[in-house]
């Protein structure tokens, strides 16, 4: 006999034939560990079988009773604050919907939209005239007056950080 | 009193009164099965009003052609598995079994023996055991169900229900014998220092 069948007969308790009784007696009797094993298994399992079934304490069913209304109260109370919350959100949606979009927002929108465009073609319309400007100045200046104003645009930097140093360096306005 | 059918169809119109007469009827099968797997009174309380507390609000789910006793016990040993993972309740080990089966020192490893069945120590090595192992065992020894009924009622196998009691079966045997060995090596102790 193999462990595992030990196992099976003693822990399903099934009754056995002459031979298997044998074959039990004589595995328990080379195996003292596996005799021993069997008979803490018999008392654990009488044990199991006599256990008798717990009761709870007095007045069960009127604690569920009042556990159950305070539940339903509970369920209703959060049920209530749901709808309300729904409610309220879908009213302001609709009241949104029907009068600050159509008396605020949309037209807010469109001007805004309509601004952006307008400074963009005024900006587009003023490259043009600067690029229209430039190109009939290079035509008609003569070469003189275009060193005089690369020397004046490169005296500004100069210009700038000269009165940088008079007054904001002198001033401590850095510090 | 009243048939179960009955109180089953009030019931299910929201008479919760008719169902309290339900829950008075199977207060005592629903509380041990919670106070098999959560070992605690309290817990077991709770775990017992909750269980008829889920039953009554998915009555409409009830199938009439099952047991309401089965039913029940099914709401509460999958009640207990999930508490018993949520709270990750302390599981008894080795030592704390055989401490507590054996507190009164002293006494000799009968009297020990006596006191252990007399007392909850098999809640003890119950603690000791995986929660599906232990509702399997619960459902088997207080409530004589079958391996197909446990299987059924713990969404397992025939062959996964088979083995897990194998092991847990083992695993208490294995505890028993153990803490007999403790008790008597305690006893043993105990004689050799009053020799002394």
């Amino acid at each position: 006999m193999k462990q595992q069948q030990f196992e099976k007969i003693i822990f399903e308790g099934q009754p056995l034939s002459k031979k298997q009784r044998a074959e039990l007696n004589k595995y328990m009797d080379k195996n003292p560990e596996a005799a021993k094993f069997a008979l803490s298994w018999r008392k654990l399992s009488e044990k199991l079988e006599r256990s008798s079934m717990r009761a709870p304490k007095k007045g069960f069913g009127t604690r569920w009773l009042a556990i159950e209304q305070a539940d339903r109260r509970k369920r209703e109370q959060i049920q209530a604050v749901w709808a309300l919350t729904v409610s309220a959100l879908g009213l302001s949606g609709v009241i949104y919907l029907t009068y600050g979009a159509s008396s605020t927002l949309l037209p807010s929108m469109v001007d805004g939209i309509l601004s952006v465009a307008q400074r963009a073609l005024e900006f587009m319309s003023f490259l043009q005239i600067l690029t229209r400007a430039l190109l009939t100045l290079i035509d008609k200046m003569p070469i003189a007056w275009w060193g005089s104003i690369v020397v004046s645009l490169l005296l500004l930097p100069a210009l700038w950080m000269t009165v940088y140093k008079e007054f904001a360096v002198a001033k401590g306005v850095t510090k | 009193m009243q048939q179960e059918s009955e109180l089953l169809d009030q019931s299910l119109r929201g008479d919760a009164q008719a169902f309290s007469m339900l829950v008075s009827l199977y207060q005592r099968p629903v509380y041990n099965m919670c106070y098999r797997m959560l070992g605690n009174v309290q817990e077991a309380e709770d775990a017992a009003q909750e269980t008829f507390l889920r039953a009554y609000r998915a009555l409409k789910s009830f199938d009439p052609k099952r047991k309401f006793a089965t039913w029940l016990l099914s709401i509460a040993a999958n009640y207990c598995i999930d508490q018993h993972r949520k709270r990750r309740i302390t599981q008894v080990d080795m030592e704390a079994v055989s401490a507590g089966e054996f507190r009164a020192a002293g006494k000799g490893s009968e009297a020990r023996m006596i006191d252990f069945e007399a007392g909850e120590a098999i809640q003890d090595l119950l603690a000791t055991l995986g929660p599906k192992e232990r509702a399997a065992l619960i459902l088997h020894y207080w409530y004589d169900y079958s391996y197909k009924e446990i299987s059924k009622e713990l969404s397992l196998s025939e062959s996964a229900v088979k083995s897990r009691m194998h092991r847990a079966r083992k695993e208490l045997a294995e505890k028993m014998q153990f803490s007999a060995t403790q008790g008597l090596d305690l006893e043993r102790r105990q004689h050799e220092a009053a020799a002394i």
